[in-house]
């Protein structure tokens, strides 16, 4: 990635603190309320069997609420002390964003007439949260690349690293995950800032095209840059999932990563019909992201759910509470199946790092994959 | 550092409580805001400080002494109530903003 400008000791240790202040919160707070779940349901009553059930027993504790205001101030606090790091190096960063690599080995396609969805804009006027609590969301805020590389790695427990630097293999055990076969032609959707695209471009070498789309410019450009200077060969466009206008068949591997509780039932279902569309028979999808709430014990899956009104994610409980995998058969997909990611990294906790990572766990993963049938 | 408190801003009577609190009163949020801010504040203190300590003993020098003289310099005041107020203004910030 584009250096970003140094952080002062002062930034440092403030970032340091909220990593400390986080990692406090999951293993002393989250770890005391399963605790106190555990006791207040071994008294001999029935098991809660829904997340609404573990709920109405966690959620009126004193502990669960200051675990949940902290994560939520933690989280704000992170991105305006990302954001106050980059105060000074605003013009420079801005410049940097529009030099373009003179010999880039990959490109960048933008497209400033795309209609971005009301889903992604309007957060404001419905009276939600910014998505991750980022002001300006991923598309209001020229600087969301810099931004996230510092915050959003910092939300990983990782800003010495970097956001796209994180979570280290993970990506690439993902990307490497699908069956073998011909892939040459690749395709991220919602790439963001090109952490899948760009191990897929590692996972495959021999691929002749690894594209990456999104419907947010300022994101693909910190994306298109980054890749480039790590000498990676990636076309980054701007286009919608839902409509993408390119050919039908066009690629042998579609992939995502967090892409899909991004967005509303609606639109995902559009997606996958694209989806389908632009693979070859017999083409492969998959994507990363977090597993149902139907696979996980009724307290993780109540914790988890904390995302959805605690850090602005507003359509977390539609897609997790869905049977996704009748979403991909429903949209003629087979070989329809799930688990979670097999990455043995004990120091790994799970990119989002939020609630429901108060200790290491596979589940923090879930992977998606279907077959578009051969004929 | 952020810049110290504009005079001339205005400061909501009753910050916006849109979205997500934990609290059933969004106060205490900001409240709680305003705790987990100022231990940032007091936590990078104690790291500059041991870094402080360190690097002079690393060069010989024992700073105890120069530290109480320069408690009490007139001249060291002036900019010293500028970094104050800047501070202020930071850990103060959740209690108005959106
Ligand atoms: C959590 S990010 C994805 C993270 C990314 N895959 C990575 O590897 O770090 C979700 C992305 O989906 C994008 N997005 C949302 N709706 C979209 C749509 N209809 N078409 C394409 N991208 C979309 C957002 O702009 C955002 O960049």
């Amino acid at each position: 990635m584009p250096a970003l400008p140094a952080p002062t000791q002062e930034q440092a240790a403030h970032f340091d603190y909220l990593e400390g202040l986080r990692g406090y919160n999951y293993t002393v707070h989250v770890k005391g309320i399963l605790d106190a779940y555990e006791r207040e349901t071994a008294t001999g009553r029935p098991e809660p069997a829904t997340m609404d059930e573990a709920g109405a027993i966690i959620a009126p504790s004193h502990l669960y609420r200051f675990a949940a205001a902290t994560q939520h101030q933690a989280q704000k606090m992170g991105w305006a002390a990302a954001r106050r790091s980059l105060e000074g190096h605003t013009n420079r960063l801005a410049e940097v964003l529009e030099r373009m690599p003179v010999e880039p080995r990959g490109r960048l396609v933008l497209d400033p007439a795309l209609e971005l969805p009301g889903y992604y804009t309007e957060r404001d006027s419905e009276g939600l949260d910014d998505i991750h609590l980022v002001p300006g969301g991923y598309w209001g805020d020229p600087l969301v690349g810099p931004v996230y590389e510092r915050g959003g790695a910092l939300y990983r427990m990782a800003w010495r690293t970097g956001y796209t630097g994180s979570p280290p293999g993970a990506l690439v055990a993902f990307a490497e995950g699908a069956p073998p076969g011909d892939c040459r032609r690749i395709l991220d959707l919602g790439c963001s800032f090109g952490g899948l695209t760009m191990a897929l471009r590692q996972a495959y070498p021999e691929a002749t095209e690894v594209v990456g789309i999104d419907i947010s410019g300022a994101a693909l450009r910190w994306a298109h840059l980054t890749a480039e200077e790590r000498g990676l060969a990636i076309a980054f466009e701007q286009r919608d999932a839902t409509a993408t206008g390119y050919p039908d068949g066009s690629f042998d591997l579609i992939a995502g990563f967090l892409l899909l509780h991004e967005l509303r039932a609606e639109t995902l279902d559009a997606v996958m019909a694209e989806a389908y569309r632009l693979l070859r028979p017999g083409g492969h999808i998959r994507f990363l992201d977090m597993p149902p709430y139907a696979e996980l014990p009724p307290e993780r899956a109540f914790l988890q759910s904390f995302d959805c009104e605690g850090n602005g994610e507003a359509f977390w409980n539609e897609f997790l509470s869905r049977d996704f995998k009748a979403v991909l058969r429903d949209s003629g997909f087979v070989n329809v199946g799930d688990g979670p990611l097999d990455y043995d990294e004990p120091s790994y906790w799970g990119t989002a790092a939020l609630l429901r990572t108060g200790e290491f766990r596979l589940e923090n993963r879930w992977v998606n994959a279907a077959d578009k049938p051969a004929v | 550092m952020s810049s110290p408190p504009d005079p001339s801003a205005e400061v909501a009577a009753d910050p916006p409580t849109r979205g997500y609190h934990a609290f059933e009163d969004p106060v205490h949020d900001r409240l709680l805001g305003v705790i987990l801010a100022l231990g940032a504040e007091v936590w990078n203190l104690r790291e500059r400080l041991g870094l402080l300590e360190s690097a002079l003993a690393r060069q010989g020098v024992d700073v105890s002494a120069l530290i109480e003289e320069l408690a009490l310099d007139p001249e060291r005041a002036a900019s010293m109530t500028a970094d104050r107020d800047a501070f202020l203004a930071r850990f103060l910030r959740a209690i108005s903003a959106d």
